[in-house]
């Protein structure tokens, strides 16, 4: 798209409202925030998500339920300016861990059935509205004239600009805002924009276009909230479309110790992307010839190599192989041998086969996991020891038996640990 | 095509005989066990050393050493056998090679210190076969354990390796094969005791309608927690795993074939490759198979830690790159298997077996075992069994068994009874899948159906022997506990309801356990049982139904009067140090780590119980016995 096109139409603007607002932490799935929005009145507040909501209305429609009933009455019909349309993701919304996690749940007073009525939708907006630091957004009202709906993570700020010469077509309008709130090509990919299109304003089942920036082919693509023609309600309320920006780097995902998503945290992101070796990665992919079937073969010296099984790995790995970053990662998840976080160099396995349970293997796990204060499965915080429980070494002759590193111990007592470790640690 | 063939099937003979005269012209051969038992007590070293003594001394040439596979007898290793006399050399350590080579190779004079003592009757034996622990057992997949070097190609022809697929390639008939494996009787060593010459006829049948060409794919994944025979035989003999495959090859028509074995098995996987490179460049493996024009070649999958990839749909799904979920075994793999095609799965042992079979006939060894298997494989239980016997016992090791030996006969003869002056209160078999059978049970004659009978199973044949400080509800909760980490989540009856299960049996570890529990447990096992997808599921519930069968008045012990008899349940039991044997030596006042114990020098200490985490380290410290359990 051309950027003088792009400026044009950026200088049309004229601001009706302006709003800043402070980035919130996310505490257990929740900013605790939510956005009212008026069109009409062009004003713009910020409502608390109150305990109550979070036990009674969990989730995304849930939480759309409640904020419709907070607007609604028996009169509001759909084109009552009263009517509210509203996006929520739920606690989960923008976590990589479920399926479905990056849903938005929308609702309004459908125009085909004049009641309330709801969709989800993929696309970024749930999960981006979650990283600007809101846990739903509400707008009602109607504007007098076109509008753009701004919310934008990354500076802190809050718009509604009289836009008069977007193109109304979602395809276009995309491109157009697209590049109009990102500050780069990279950045493109924070910028999500939901639209109705021309056919909106003709026909009562309108659908709503959310889109995502595909980075691969350079342009914003769409998914739907098609059910019951919120799309039409959109266009009522006379608004050209809606954009939310991410912040730079979304804030770390602390749903309680998920592995993959703590993966996905930026901080460990970023670690990783610039400790793995791609080409080292590369070299394992070529020694196993590409081939798929050996995926498994491939993770197993990445994980050798790298002590952990990192993102940008897992990008190599499929790049070069055709195999989906999911099967990657389902398979990264689903056997014992990889880790998505970083092992400790020297990793103490304590066998708790039958044979060693019964010579009292939970003792030397308990030992172990006090004498390096962390439990079964974890890494030091020195990055030197990892304590792993194994279902058998295949050393049963010798239960109890611990294995650190390469060198298999037979007949061990909870006594000898702590002597063992402080060996250990002076090598 | 130029053949890279230099074996040819007449051939055989001159190399084991050229080998053999090698042999022949040592004074002794001195076999250290390098298994990896052994291995774990440095034996690599002593082998080493051992050669560089004798290499120092100057009698190289009349001495050879040899690094073997798994002996069995790991109770008591690193072990040296020297041959042709067959001396038993246990526990030796580096400090003991220079009297072995003083005063046994030089002077002919055993060492004494070193030979085994039979706990039971002080009787101190010279020779291997004098002792108990190897009297009783008939080998056959281990046949050659602790006699070669698993890493060269040549002792194994020296002991007849490969005759068997010579014969078999020079005859040219694979139906006779598989009429000769059906006769047998052979069922499936890993677990399952489905008959393997039904399989591979169904397989051969399936791959001639389709028109194509099947997969044998061997399963080295030992997942069972307790058993360790096919990591033994790799680690031992490779070379019969690949011809029992070839010969399963040939038999079935099938030009590749796959070993998927266990990350947790380095030795092994190493003894494997070198397998497989040895064999390749004998010509066993590749275009041109002991110059008789048949083509078949063998390639490793690494598994990844997972329980459930011993199941064979998963392990086929593993092998594609995929996580190893099983699927529902309404389609057949000797249908559609591997790249859905005809695919023959057998276990390590069962291909073991195999070049055994062809080479002594059918007859000869269904005459081993239980049952008339002549007309019907299912009619019994041929042949013989390898059992890892581990746990509360005091020979632990590997042991290969006819089939219909008791229980009793395995465990106080061979496993020379349970030590430390404890009781024997019950035998686990067939790993977590698997049921533990009490005392009364002991003279069951042991096959795949008695076990079936008893509510346990055959497995792939870890025994482990429990002594009466064990608690049986511990040991269901931690099979449960094994099995809910390994399920692999495809199904809600093993997810959830193994799930459930855990749960309720932690209650009653903790003492929480009420009333109707133990009939809720058995509804719910029950309901797993029937409905799970996959074997992993439907065996699941076998150590809480078993353990229910036989033990039920510890659960109720556990749940009425918050007892644990055998004292391992924390929440059951506290610690307490006994007046009179305490000397007051302070020895457990350091090693506890919460200090809960205090006392003077020469004076009785004390356990502070609000303190006390039951680590048991003040136990096992005290020489003195006057820490208890109560």
């Amino acid at each position: 798209m051309a950027s003088e096109h792009v400026a044009r139409i950026r200088d049309a603007h004229e601001n009706l409202a302006r709003y800043t607002f402070e980035p919130a932490p996310l505490q257990r799935g929740y900013s605790n925030r939510v956005i009212r929005i008026d069109v009409g009145k062009n004003s713009m507040e910020i409502l608390p998500v109150t305990q109550q909501m979070k036990d009674l209305w969990i989730g995304g429609k849930g939480f759309d339920l409640w904020l419709m009933l907070q607007e609604i009455d028996s009169g509001t019909r759909w084109d009552s300016p009263e009517n509210p349309i509203c996006f929520s993701s739920g606690p989960l919304g923008g976590t990589t861990s479920f399926p479905g996690a990056g849903k938005t749940l929308v609702t309004a007073i459908s125009p085909l059935t004049d009641s309330i009525m709801d969709c989800n939708v993929g696309g970024y907006l749930g999960p981006y509205l979650k990283f600007a630091g809101f846990d739903a957004l509400e707008i009602v009202g109607k504007a007098s004239d076109e509008v753009v709906v701004v919310i934008d993570g990354s500076t802190g700020e809050m718009s509604i600009d009289r836009a008069p010469l977007e193109s109304i077509d979602s395809h276009l309008l995309a491109e157009e805002l697209t590049e109009m709130y990102a500050v780069n090509e990279h950045d493109k990919r924070n910028v999500t924009v939901v639209s109705a299109g021309r056919a909106a304003d003709h026909v009562r089942m309108g659908v709503l276009n959310v889109s995502f920036y595909d980075w691969r082919r350079g342009i914003p693509r769409f998914k739907q909230a098609g059910r019951g023609g919120v799309g039409t309600v959109f266009r009522d309320k006379k608004i050209k479309a809606l954009v939310v920006k991410a912040p730079e780097s979304p804030p770390p995902w602390k749903v309680a110790e998920n592995k993959v998503a703590s993966h996905f945290a930026s901080d460990k992101l970023d670690l990783a992307a610039e400790r793995t070796d791609r080409e080292a990665v590369r070299a394992i992919v070529r020694k196993w010839n590409c081939d798929p079937e050996y995926a498994i073969e491939m993770m197993q010296d990445v994980q050798d190599l790298e002590r952990c099984i990192s993102m940008a790995a897992v990008d190599e790995v499929s790049l070069r192989t055709g195999v989906s970053k999911a099967r990657l990662y389902h398979i990264a998840t689903f056997y014992k041998a990889f880790s998505l976080e970083p092992r400790g160099e020297t990793i103490i396995q304590v066998c708790v086969g039958t044979t060693c349970h019964v010579k009292g293997a939970a003792r030397l796990l308990e030992t172990f996991e006090r004498e390096l204060d962390i439990s079964e499965g974890g890494t030091t915080p020195d990055g030197r020891f990892s304590l792993d429980a194994v279902a058998c070494l295949g050393c049963c002759s010798l239960a109890p038996v611990v294995k650190l590193g390469d060198e298999v111990i037979g007949n061990v007592q909870s006594k000898q640990i702590a002597r063992m470790m402080k060996k250990q640690r002076s090598n | 095509m130029a053949s890279a063939c230099k074996v040819k099937a007449g051939d055989l003979g001159k190399i084991a005989d050229r080998v053999n005269a090698s042999f022949g012209r040592y004074k002794a051969m001195l076999m250290v066990c390098t298994g990896t038992a052994c291995v774990s007590a440095r034996s690599f070293s002593i082998r080493d050393r051992l050669a560089l003594k004798i290499a120092e001394k100057g009698i190289a040439d009349d001495y050879l050493v040899v690094g073997t596979g798994c002996n069995g007898f790991c109770a008591v290793g690193p072990i040296i056998v020297v041959q042709p006399e067959g001396v038993f050399y246990q526990r030796v350590t580096d400090k003991d090679l220079d009297e072995i080579l003083e005063q046994h190779l030089v002077g002919g004079k055993p060492v004494e210190r070193l030979l085994y003592e039979d706990p039971a009757t002080g009787k101190v034996h010279t020779r291997m076969d004098e002792i108990e622990f190897f009297g009783k057992q008939q080998l056959i997949a281990l046949r050659n354990k602790g006699i070669i070097d698993p890493e060269n190609i040549d002792h194994y022809i020296a002991r007849g390796g490969y005759a068997a697929l010579g014969k078999v390639l020079e005859a040219g008939d694979p139906e006779a094969v598989i009429r000769e494996v059906i006769d047998s009787g052979i069922r499936g060593r890993g677990g399952g005791g489905f008959p393997a010459g039904i399989k591979w006829q169904s397989g051969r049948r399936a791959a001639g309608e389709r028109g194509e060409v099947p997969y044998v794919v061997c399963n080295a994944d030992e997942g069972d927690p307790g058993a360790y025979m096919d990591r033994s035989i790799i680690e031992t003999d490779p070379h019969t795993v690949l011809e029992g495959m070839l010969i399963g090859a040939f038999a079935l028509g099938a030009r590749e074939g796959f070993i998927y074995i266990r990350k947790e098995y380095p030795l092994a996987l190493v003894r494997l490759e070198k397998a497989i490179e040895q064999a390749r460049s004998y010509g066993f493996l590749g275009p041109d198979v002991l110059g008789s024009g048949f083509a078949f070649d063998v390639s490793i999958h690494r598994g990844a830690g997972a329980f459930v990839c011993g199941e064979s749909t998963a392990l086929m799904a593993s092998m594609s790159g995929r996580v190893g979920e099983p699927r529902a075994k309404y389609v057949h793999n000797v249908e559609y298997g591997y790249r859905d095609r005809p695919t023959v799965l057998n276990n390590v042992e069962t291909w073991a077996t195999i070049p055994v079979i062809m080479d002594r006939g059918a007859s000869w060894f269904a005459s081993i075992g239980t049952g008339d298997v002549a007309g019907d494989p299912w009619a019994g239980s041929s042949g013989t069994k390898a059992f890892s016997l581990v746990g509360n016992i005091a020979n632990t090791g590997l042991v290969e068994v006819p089939m219909g030996i008791t229980l009793r006969e395995i465990i106080f003869d061979i496993g020379g009874g349970i030590p430390n002056g404890r009781s024997f209160k019950a035998v686990q078999t067939g790993g977590p899948s698997g049921g533990c059978i009490p005392a009364s049970k002991l003279d069951l004659e042991i096959d795949f159906d008695s076990l079936s009978e008893a509510g346990s199973m055959m497995g792939s044949g870890g025994l482990i022997v429990m002594d009466d400080q064990t608690c049986m509800v511990d040991v269901a909760r931690y099979f449960i506990d094994f099995l809910v980490d390994e399920s692999c989540g495809k199904c809600t009856p093993c997810r959830e309801g193994l799930f459930a299960l855990k749960r309720i049996l932690e209650r009653i570890c903790r003492g929480e356990g009420e009333e109707g529990d133990v009939q809720f447990l058995e509804e719910l096992c029950g309901t797993i049982g029937a409905t799970s997808l996959c074997q992993l599921g439907a065996t699941a519930v076998n150590p809480v139904m078993s353990t229910l069968r036989y033990f039920r008045e510890e659960y109720e012990e556990h749940i009425r009067d918050h007892r644990c008899r055998a004292g391992v349940c924390k929440e059951l039991i506290t610690y307490r140090i006994v007046a009179d044997p305490c000397t007051g030596c302070l020895a457990c006042l350091k090693p506890c780590p919460t200090q809960a114990i205090t006392g003077e020098k020469k004076k009785v200490h004390v356990i502070d119980e609000e303190k006390c985490i039951k680590c048991g380290i003040c136990r096992e410290v005290c020489t003195f016995d006057a820490v208890e359990v109560v």
